[in-house]
């Protein structure tokens, strides 16, 4: 009896203690009870008709309520049962639903295609689950957009742009007209990490901002988050937008295009082998210099204005368990008044990925990554050329793995190193010029992290994701460490050798969200998160412009850090066909970066002697309204916040406006179905103006009227508004070809918006000073030819 | 042809739909600031101060004058001068400026003290002056260069300024403000242009070269952006504010303290070969 006893005691102990250490290696405490015989469903989800990996697909278990699993980012998915009979229902936003009967009895693997569903579907079946997936998803402070949808939205110039797109959601702020740049919450434009395809993109603008380098038909999915991102996002404090580009359809040869006024593009998809990979291909160029040189006058025919780029990929499935993918992008603006000035730059991001399936709980993704942006700008030519050129270039590793635990936590882990340099100009003259070819010393480090995350389902109510990052910079010379005193000046230099380690910073970034539905058609969700950033853009301040600086942090660019809280409430009315939401956030950021009083950020050797590190604060409240179904779809966003920086040296310290503190920013965008051919579109957006110094006094130093300025950013623009329309006509459609045009009036009542306000003496009365504002677009029509086949 | 006419003018729409009107922009009058402008040159001569105050932006009126300033200059070696209130918000006194020399100028204005410290800077001497003839592109019409030539010191980073006069008369428009350093030619014979300007022949170009200090330049740099278009795609200030002075408190202007060299050369023909390039083909 006692050995029987002693037995039974032994076997607790082991499964406790194997418990125990299972909670431990997993930092997870509420390991689902033990039941024997489990086995493991997982596979690949698809798109029917184009063989795409699909990313967060829903895969729910019918006949057990509360089970399921969302497909990662490569529609790679995994779910453990007790041996039985399932029924397995895979859903997604505008696809059918596939249900599949399973016995399962062993670790079974299920590869799916979903196909898009018609309207018709949609419409009929109006308790699908899925319709509510924006309430029950623990997604806070997340914005997705519909990459199909945006065509239909106006657009200048009929170029449809994604990030003009997100532009026109709550809390995330254009950075100007045509502006390609945003402002997240009260973060800086430099705060957002851009990923094309996980490749950093340093510059997201084409000519001046007016197009994105983003070509909505190479684009698969576009994500923004705005907080509470996941520990496997790191690098910048105010967002992280995920843009992947299309796989490529491994079914069939697909064609699209468009042709418009100021651009075309096409682009070309096909399977190499079909259904084990594909490659897409595609090109965009303006061509409005083109009709420059048809000008008879010599002085517009011998300039050149104009940008091209080529998005690529290919995917090639080697077995079950492995795949490679190749993701490649290419874009140069080029800009030149005869051959006097010449200037061009462009991005060159590449991404090499290896997702393997270890086992059918475990899949791992490799990538090696480059990104690359420079610019170069000639002036003059022969002996009198001076050629300026300047490179940030990275080298970057990932290892990511996602594992799933049990049906109620899924472990995400990996590890990041990120190889910078950032070489700020290199000097080439010609023999006549006075100066000495010179490359200023380039900037080199290295940005690590590693992150573990758990996405939990505490109830059937309650879902909770949490992680912790540590990531840090190790500067790395040759390169000169200052001391600096209060104002600026540089007391000592203290030069390092090649390879040799400068200084180091790192810290942790905790990282939380939590969904907690109240009932099926409303929910609550809490975001927190804290996030540090080791290299920062200068920018002149009043536009952003292709020369503007990076630099990395050092000795005295401490890295800015922003945490952050956010809650929202979110619901969902008249049987999911309105969506909404209210959020609000408080973020602290410290270590921000501004110039000091009259910095000069150009071709500026001791940079860090010209600039001040603060702290900011942002806090406001965003609306959200979007409706679904029906003829008239389209969403309401509405912001109402603030957002103010902190510095000893400005402002004799007092707190000021951020330049982005705009206190309300409204996007009304909406389509009406008008038949099953013709849709009408249109939006409208308002917001206050930017916070900026303008003069406020004169004087007279040696003849000459200066102005005299008050405190920074003491004065407002006027206020933002305009409207734009579109008409979208789809034409019959003829086998597979189908095209359509698209109209559109990009603001419609000639609203005249300041783009800059100019500050002169009246050229015919020089005693009089006046203000000159400059608009840029008063109306600007297009007409684009879209078809596919 | 009509097609392709269509064609031009719509991309001219879409390029060149930019406007400009005048506005008027709803801006606090800001409270009047003291200004004190003062140059005090190499060798014995008279050194000014004027001092005045700031006014509205908009409003044209004439800028008022401070005359009930106390005015003191003392120098490293242990000299002080008093200067005297001469007439509307000028003060006077004769100063023997030297090389080497610190200067600190103090400003007492209804009980308030304002200083502000500068030194005279070493000889940098024209070595020569040339005009250069260049085709016109499309930022300028074809014309001349002028260009001088001066041995930038080794070692320590220097700082200057050029002003120029066409036929005696000095160009001293904001936009012609133009400040340098030897960063890219530290210690060499080097070659500096008059900048956004094009020179006609028979004009006599006369260039004063300025040798100044640290705070100098950043006041001159600073004020050069200012001035500038600030929102030009190069340069321009990346924060709008008042320039970087040397004055002590909330007050406008500089002291600085100039060491210059003056060289003139009329615009001729014979100079229009072109430069040196070819000089060892001949030999």
């Amino acid at each position: 009896m006692a050995i029987y006893f002693a037995q039974k005691v032994i076997v607790l102990m082991k499964n406790t203690t194997r418990k125990i250490i299972t909670c431990l290696a997993v930092l997870v405490c509420s390991v689902a009870s033990a039941q024997n015989e489990k086995y493991t469903l997982s596979g690949q989800i698809k798109d029917a008709s184009n063989g795409e990996d699909m990313p967060f697909a829903n895969v729910v278990v019918t006949n057990l309520s509360g089970v399921g699993v969302t497909s990662n980012e490569y529609g790679f998915y995994s779910i453990s049962l007790a041996a039985g009979e399932y029924d397995i229902s895979f859903q997604l936003i505008g696809y059918e639903s596939v249900v599949k009967h399973v016995s399962l009895t062993q670790n079974v693997r299920l590869d799916v295609e979903m196909g898009a569903s018609t309207q018709q579907l949609a419409e009929v079946v109006i308790s699908d689950q899925k319709e509510n997936v924006n309430v029950t998803r623990n997604d806070g402070s997340v914005t997705k957009i519909d990459i199909k949808a945006i065509k239909e939205i106006p657009a200048l110039g009929g170029e449809p742009d994604v990030m003009k797109v997100i532009q026109t959601t709550p809390g995330i702020k254009t950075a100007g007209e045509g502006n390609s740049g945003f402002y997240v919450r009260g973060g800086g434009l430099d705060q957002n990490l851009i990923l094309l395809d996980e490749a950093p993109v340093y510059n997201p603008s084409h000519l001046l901002g007016i197009f994105s380098v983003f070509n909505g038909d190479a684009l698969k999915s576009t994500e923004i988050y705005k907080g509470g991102m996941s520990a496997k996002y790191g690098g910048r404090t105010a967002s992280v937008m995920d843009i992947r580009m299309k796989d490529g359809n491994s079914k069939q040869l697909a064609v699209t295009g468009g042709i418009g006024l100021i651009a075309s593009r096409v682009t070309v998809e096909a399977p190499i082998v079909k259904n084990k990979g594909s490659f897409m291909i595609s090109g965009r160029r303006t061509y409005a210099d083109l009709f420059l040189q048809l000008s008879n006058d010599d002085e517009l025919s011998d300039n050149t204005l104009f940008f091209h780029d080529l998005n690529l990929k290919a995917n090639y499935r080697l077995g079950d368990k492995d795949k490679l993918y190749l993701s490649g992008y290419y874009g140069r603006d080029k800009l030149g008044i005869g051959d006097q000035i010449g200037f061009d730059w462009g991005n060159v991001p590449g991404t090499l990925r290896w997702n393997h399936i270890i086992s059918d709980k475990l899949f791992s993704n490799t990538s090696l990554i480059l990104s690359n942006y420079d610019y170069n700008i000639i002036i003059g030519s022969g002996e009198n050329k001076i050629e300026l050129e300047s490179v940030i270039a990275d080298y970057n590793l990932k290892q990511d793995f996602t594992y799933y635990l049990n049906n109620d936590n899924n472990l995400k882990f990996g590890i990041n190193a990120i190889h910078h340099t950032v070489e700020p100009g290199n000097l080439t003259v010609g023999p006549n010029t006075g100066f000495t070819s010179e490359d200023a010393t380039p900037s080199i480090g290295v940005e690590g992290a590693v992150y573990l995350q758990n996405e939990q389902k505490i109830t059937t109510r309650l879902q909770v994701n949490y992680g912790l990052r540590y990531s840090f910079l190790q500067r790395i010379g040759e390169g000169d460490e200052f001391t600096l005193d209060g104002n600026g000046n540089v007391l000592a230099v203290e030069t390092f050798d090649a390879n040799a380690p400068m200084e180091f910073m790192g810290g942790f970034e905790p990282r939380l969200s939590a969904n907690y539905s109240l009932d099926e058609f409303s929910s609550l969700k809490l975001g927190l998160n804290r996030n540090l950033q080791y290299i920062h853009l200068l920018t002149n301040a009043t536009t952003s412009t292709p020369i503007d600086t990076w630099i990395m942090s050092s000795k005295n660019v401490r890295p800015q850090i922003a945490e952050q809280v956010s809650l929202g409430y979110y619901r969902n009315f008249r049987q999911n066909t309105f969506e909404a939401s209210a959020e609000v956030y408080y973020k602290d950021m410290d270590h921000v970066i501004d110039y000091r009083n009259g910095a000069n950020a150009f071709f500026n050797d001791e940079i860090e002697a010209d600039l001040v590190s603060g702290d900011g604060d942002a806090y406001g409240i965003e609306f959200y309204l979007k409706k679904n179904k029906g003829k008239l779809t389209g969403w309401v966003s509405y912001t109402l916040s603030r957002t103010t920086r902190q510095f000893d040296e400005i402002n004799n310290g007092e707190r000021f406006s951020a330049r982005q503190d705009r206190t309300h920013d409204i996007a009304v965008v909406a389509a009406y179905k008008l038949s099953d051919r013709v849709t009408l579109s249109g939006n409208y957006t308002f917001y206050t103006g930017d916070a900026v110094t303008f003069p406020s006094g004169q004087y007279s130093l040696e003849g000459s009227s200066i102005p005299a300025y008050g405190p920074r950013n003491d004065n407002r623009m006027p206020n933002y508004h305009r409207m734009d329309f579109g008409l979208t006509w789809k034409r019959p459609q003829k086998g597979r070809f189908e095209s359509s045009w698209n109209f559109s009036v990009y603001n419609v009542y000639l609203r005249e918006n300041p783009y800059i306000i100019t500050f002169q003496e009246n050229e015919d009365d020089p005693s009089q000073n006046e203000a000159i504002q400059l608009s840029l677009f008063k109306i600007v029509p297009s007409v684009t030819y879209n078809f596919s086949f | 042809m009509k097609m392709k006419n269509l064609l031009t003018a719509f991309s001219v729409i879409a390029i060149c739909c930019a406007c400009e009107k005048e506005i008027d922009p709803d801006i606090d009058t800001a409270a009047s600031q003291v200004v004190i402008e003062a140059q005090l040159r190499k060798g014995d001569q008279a050194f000014n101060v004027l001092i005045s105050r700031s006014t509205p932006y908009f409003e044209s009126a004439t800028q008022p004058m401070v005359e009930n300033a106390t005015v003191t200059l003392r120098d490293d070696l242990g000299n002080t001068t008093l200067l005297a209130h001469t007439a509307k918000g000028n003060y006077t006194a004769q100063v023997n400026g030297t090389v080497g020399t610190t200067y600190t100028l103090e400003v007492a204005v209804d009980g308030t003290t304002y200083t502000a410290s500068s030194t005279m800077m070493e000889d940098v001497d024209i070595v020569n002056i040339e005009a250069d003839f260049q085709e016109g592109g499309l930022v300028n019409d074809d014309g001349y260069e002028v260009f001088f030539r001066y041995n930038d010191p080794a070692g320590a980073r220097n700082y200057y300024r050029a002003i120029y006069s066409i036929n005696g008369v000095p160009q001293l428009s904001a936009s012609n403000l133009q400040v340098l350093t030897d960063d890219f030619n530290n210690g060499q014979l080097a070659r500096f242009p008059i900048l956004g300007e094009v020179f006609e022949e028979g004009q006599r170009v006369t260039v004063e070269f300025i040798h100044f200090d640290n705070a100098a330049f950043d006041y001159f740099k600073s004020l050069a952006d200012i001035v500038s278009d600030a929102n030009g795609f190069v340069g321009g200030t990346a924060a709008p504010a008042n320039p970087t002075t040397n004055w002590s408190g909330n007050v406008l202007g500089h002291f600085t303290a100039i060491n210059s060299d003056t060289m003139s050369v009329v615009v001729r023909y014979c100079n229009a070969r072109p430069s040196t390039g070819n000089d060892l083909q001949g030999a």
